[in-house]
């Protein structure tokens, strides 16, 4: 590589990441990753970018590109012994209250209250991911079933069934105080 | 074929609560430690990773193939390389320092501007040389140009860590870290593309001219990955060993071992 396509290939990472660092972290959030856990992560996913930079196509919109990424990273991180135990250790009471917290901590606590999260985290993988796709990056259900490889009627029943989730899970949950936070991914199947 | 989901309003409520959360920015402050993070990998990159190697799997399989796997792992060489780079640039620093402080002695006053170089253009080698610049015998001497991270500097930072070298220095045959440097760029060039007893015969050769060389442990993290690819399967893995034992802290640590796991199945 010469040194003017190195430096090409910075600045169209630098680029890259300036702009839509933040989706992919909402992203991964989204896709059921714990706030405290998001960082790590997201740096995970841009180091993958860099590696497969050379599937990077400037002509298309870069953010399917990279949710495709932070799909596969959510993915295993939710198929990963750690989160699974660390869902155990929730089930612990929660720190008392008047004890110091950082800005950071009440950052991702709120993040971890959120309701569109807590909704979310009551939807099968399955569903969670058709929903955001659709709902939340606005993409067509075509786009969706070929990103996924699944039938374009699969993508429907499950984004209907999700639809309904997710509505039912917004009023239930609206109804109750949001700490403790619930577990929901513990109660499925 | 008409799609019955487009046709099932959102309730608004829901569609309010998403639209919210399509516009949040949430994890601005994650953004800004994750840039300075990946600010060292995108200097890494400067640095002359092969990254733009073509490679055939597209972004969706499951499974990188082995040479992502090297490119990943020539990431973390990189990474290494330039924080390594970084701390011998210092003591070239203080290399160019001491020979500067022996020319102030040696030299006429009027000579002075031209040594003291950072801040004017580079002479070219073509100048008469300042003869009496040059280093006492054993002193290591780095050629400037032959560190990455000193071109990278170069063109943006506007006072470079590294000072211009003296004609002499830039007239010097190449010093053992670049020689080192060189053949390691060759070996890692050889395993991005897949040609590795070509890998490993360079390596041989540095480890013949350099037994205890500046680069040992990018070396060994190359022939791990030169075996591996080779599907050498239990040298490597002899290799990891070793490594791990020798450097039980190093930061090559996991590209050693992700060598060993994205060997071709």
């Amino acid at each position: 590589m010469s040194e003017g396509e190195a430096t090409a290939l910075d600045e169209a990472f630098r680029a890259l990441f300036d702009r839509h660092a933040e989706y992919v972290m909402k992203s991964l959030r989204r896709l059921g990753v714990r706030p405290g856990d998001v960082e790590d992560l997201a740096h995970e996913v841009f180091l993958a970018v860099l590696r497969r930079w050379d599937t990077f196509d400037p002509a298309r919109p870069p953010r399917p590109w990279l949710f495709a990424f932070a799909l596969r990273y959510a993915s295993a991180y939710r198929q990963s012994a750690y989160v699974r135990r660390e869902r155990l250790d929730e089930s612990d009471p929660p720190d008392a209250p008047g004890q110091a917290q950082t800005g950071e901590q009440l950052f991702l606590e709120r993040e971890e209250s959120k309701l569109v999260y807590r909704a979310l985290d009551t939807l099968g993988d399955d569903k969670r991911v058709v929903f955001t796709m659709f709902e939340l990056d606005e993409r067509s259900a075509v786009d969706i079933a070929a990103e996924l490889g699944i039938p374009q009627n699969t993508v429907f029943s499950r984004l209907r069934a999700a639809r309904e989730e997710f509505a039912a899970a917004v009023k239930r949950l609206s109804a109750q105080p949001p700490r403790p936070a619930p577990l929901a991914l513990e109660r499925r199947p | 074929m008409t799609d019955p989901v487009f046709d099932e309003p959102l309730d608004p409520e829901l569609a309010t609560l998403l639209g919210r959360e399509r516009s949040d920015p949430a994890f601005a402050s994650s953004k800004e430690r994750l840039a300075r993070r990946l600010a060292i990998a995108a200097v890494a990159a400067t640095a002359g990773a092969s990254l733009a190697t073509p490679k055939v799997a597209p972004a969706g399989a499951s499974h990188a193939p082995v040479a992502a796997g090297s490119a990943a792992s020539g990431v973390a060489a990189k990474l290494l390389r330039a924080i390594l780079l970084m701390g011998v640039g210092g003591a070239v620093g203080a290399t160019l320092q001491a020979h500067r402080d022996q020319a102030a002695l040696a030299l006429s006053a009027t000579s002075l501007p031209a040594i003291r170089a950072s801040a004017v253009p580079r002479p070219e080698p073509t100048q008469p040389p300042a003869s009496t610049a040059t280093p006492p015998p054993g002193v290591p001497v780095v050629d400037v140009d032959s560190l990455p991270l000193a071109r990278a500097q170069a063109s943006g930072a506007p006072s470079a860590r590294l000072p211009a070298p003296s004609a002499s220095a830039s007239a010097r045959p190449a010093t053992s870290l670049g020689e080192e440097q060189r053949l390691l760029d060759t070996a890692r060039t050889a395993v991005g593309r897949g040609a590795f007893s070509a890998a490993l015969a360079t390596l041989d050769e540095h480890e013949a001219r350099f037994p205890k060389g500046h680069l040992l442990e990018e070396r060994e993290l190359l022939r791990v990955q030169a075996l591996a690819g080779a599907g050498r399967d239990a040298e490597a893995r002899d290799h990891a060993a070793q490594f791990e034992a020798r450097y039980p802290g190093s930061i090559f640590l996991p590209a050693v071992r992700e060598a060993l796991d994205t060997r071709p199945r």
